[in-house]
């Protein structure tokens, strides 16, 4: 009797293409930590149907489409799914975590309402003493680093995304202002950290990284020849992104690809492990127009769909896909809620713009070590109108599909940030 | 000529290289090997640590003494490979 391979011998290497569908010339692999591995490759058969007297057996079959595909289920977490992340959306931008670290405030990160932070310049000093002002005459903000001068102060009426300078170069705080939010009167929140770690906003850019190789390997019950599975040329599709009350938070990428071998050698064999920290759904928050809906929500879940051209095969390509294009990005989901009220309908009925924030926070969510971060950010959606069901005699719950859009003239600004230890994606 | 098939692949000499926690980046590892710990590894492998990641070597001076190996070490190996893929000379 043989002994199976056990899911748990075996793991998932992650390297990035510089050509698409060829293994990279100087192979730096990065271990992922995954649930299950469905990425499989497969080549279908045809059979020539031509007709051969009154014998009715089909001719041999012959190889027709060569094709990869499947899923990689993970525990939402702020280490190896940074590798994810930049073949679903992009290669991230990377800042210093930036927050005043009391609660609540950190929801947003100032005790400033109506401004959001979005870390500050990867060079700025870090330390507890950093702050930011508000004044009302000019509406402006102005950023003091830690440790350093004040910068100019930058009118952010209109709202939007703002780079507020401190007093020297690369000391820069980044925020979003939600115009008509901001406070009626002066607030100076001097208490904001900078800190030690590195925040990275995944926001869709031009295009997508070139490819990835998938790289299994089998375990030692495997023939030396055949124990590294490699999957070529992939692209990911889309993944999905869910938030429950209870349980461990999950995200499922699907992974397309174009071509698959084996090999006997790993194309790295010392892969960079930044370790593995999940979250549990106790350390998630829904937050509302930037505000914690607690109490209410019951699930959410976000698709991130890149839409890949899957007719990428051509005339003496071998039945191979010879590109996997992105096409226009997809970013929509759902909000399941207890019916205590119309809010969620009344915002449909009257297309009025909801901002949606899934955050999974551990501790002070800065980034350090134990203190990871993930947020699924959504600055701007619409609800579609699907009124409630009643089901039974205890309480009713309403689900409301939301999709993100972007403003005329500019990219979608919905993104995934993650605050992590790790120095590089 | 002698019996090439009995001749032994070269071997490679080792150097100490190590990845220094400051240097880590975040990771726990880089396959078995730990952030803070010196490791002695071919001397081929210690050169793609260092340019690939991140590794150092313990003694600086092993830096040109590991390319001057590594370089040996391949024109020994592949003379090894031509003499055992020709016929054998008894």
């Amino acid at each position: 009797m043989g002994v199976p391979v056990n899911g748990r011998e075996t793991r998932l290497a992650l390297l990035q293409e510089t050509v698409f569908n060829v293994v990279p010339g100087a192979p730096v692999g990065e271990l992922i930590y995954i649930r299950g591995d469905s990425v499989r490759g497969s080549t279908s058969r045809v059979v020539d149907p031509t007709m051969a007297g009154n014998l009715r057996g089909q001719f041999q079959s012959v190889r027709n489409e060569r094709s990869v595909g499947g899923n990689i289920p993970v525990t939402i977490n702020a280490q190896s799914m940074c590798a994810l992340l930049r073949n679903l959306i992009g290669t991230p931008t990377q800042r210093k975590p930036a927050q005043n670290p009391s609660a609540p405030s950190q929801i947003t990160g100032t005790t400033i309402s109506g401004v959001e932070l979005l870390g500050a310049n990867i060079l700025c000093p870090s330390g507890a003493t950093g702050t930011l002002a508000w004044a009302i005459a000019g509406t402006t903000l102005t950023w003091t680093p830690p440790g350093g001068a004040a910068g100019t102060a930058i009118n952010v009426v209109a709202g939007g995304y703002f780079t507020i300078p401190g007093g020297a170069a690369n000391t820069e705080l980044y925020v979003r202002v939600t115009a008509g939010a901001t406070p009626g009167g002066n607030v100076t929140d001097n208490a904001i950290n900078v800190y030690t770690a590195f925040e990275y906003r995944f926001v869709v850019g031009a295009d997508l990284p070139i490819g990835m190789v998938l790289e299994r390997d089998r375990g030692t019950k495997v023939a030396a020849g055949s124990r590294y599975h490699r999957r070529r040329g992939c692209r990911m599709g889309s993944a999905a992104f869910t938030l429950n009350a209870t349980g461990i938070a999950e995200a499922n990428f699907s992974v397309v690809g174009a071509q698959f071998d084996d090999a006997s050698a790993p194309l790295d064999a010392t892969l960079d492990d930044f370790g593995h920290s999940g979250f549990s759904n106790l350390e998630g928050t829904v937050v509302i127009n930037r505000a914690a809906a607690l109490g209410t929500y019951q699930n959410f879940t976000g698709n991130w769909n890149n839409n890949l051209d899957q007719n990428g095969r051509t005339i003496g390509g071998g039945g191979v896909f010879g590109h996997l294009e992105a096409g226009l990005v997809e970013i929509s989901g759902s909000l399941q809620a207890l019916f205590d009220s119309a809010q969620l309908l009344t915002w449909a009925a009257a297309d009025t713009p909801v901002a949606i924030q899934h955050q999974l926070r551990k501790g002070t969510g800065s980034g350090l070590a134990g203190n990871e971060y993930v947020c699924f950010d959504v600055p701007r959606s619409l609800l579609s109108e699907d009124t409630e069901t009643i089901d039974g005699p205890q309480g009713t719950t309403l689900t409301a599909n939301w999709s993100a859009y972007r403003l005329a003239g500019v990219e979608i600004d919905a993104s995934i940030i993650v605050r992590t230890a790790r120095a590089t994606v | 000529m002698g019996k090439i098939k009995d001749a032994k692949p070269p071997t490679e000499a080792t150097f100490a290289v190590i990845l220094e926690a400051s240097n880590a980046g975040g990771r726990r590892a880089v396959g078995d090997m730990i952030p803070g710990r010196p490791y002695t590894v071919p001397a081929t492998e210690c050169l793609r640590l260092v340019e690939l990641k991140g590794f150092t070597f313990v003694a600086g001076a092993d830096a040109e003494a590991a390319k001057a190996e590594a370089k040996r070490y391949a024109a020994a190996l592949a003379e090894f490979n031509a003499a055992a893929a020709a016929p054998t000379a008894e």
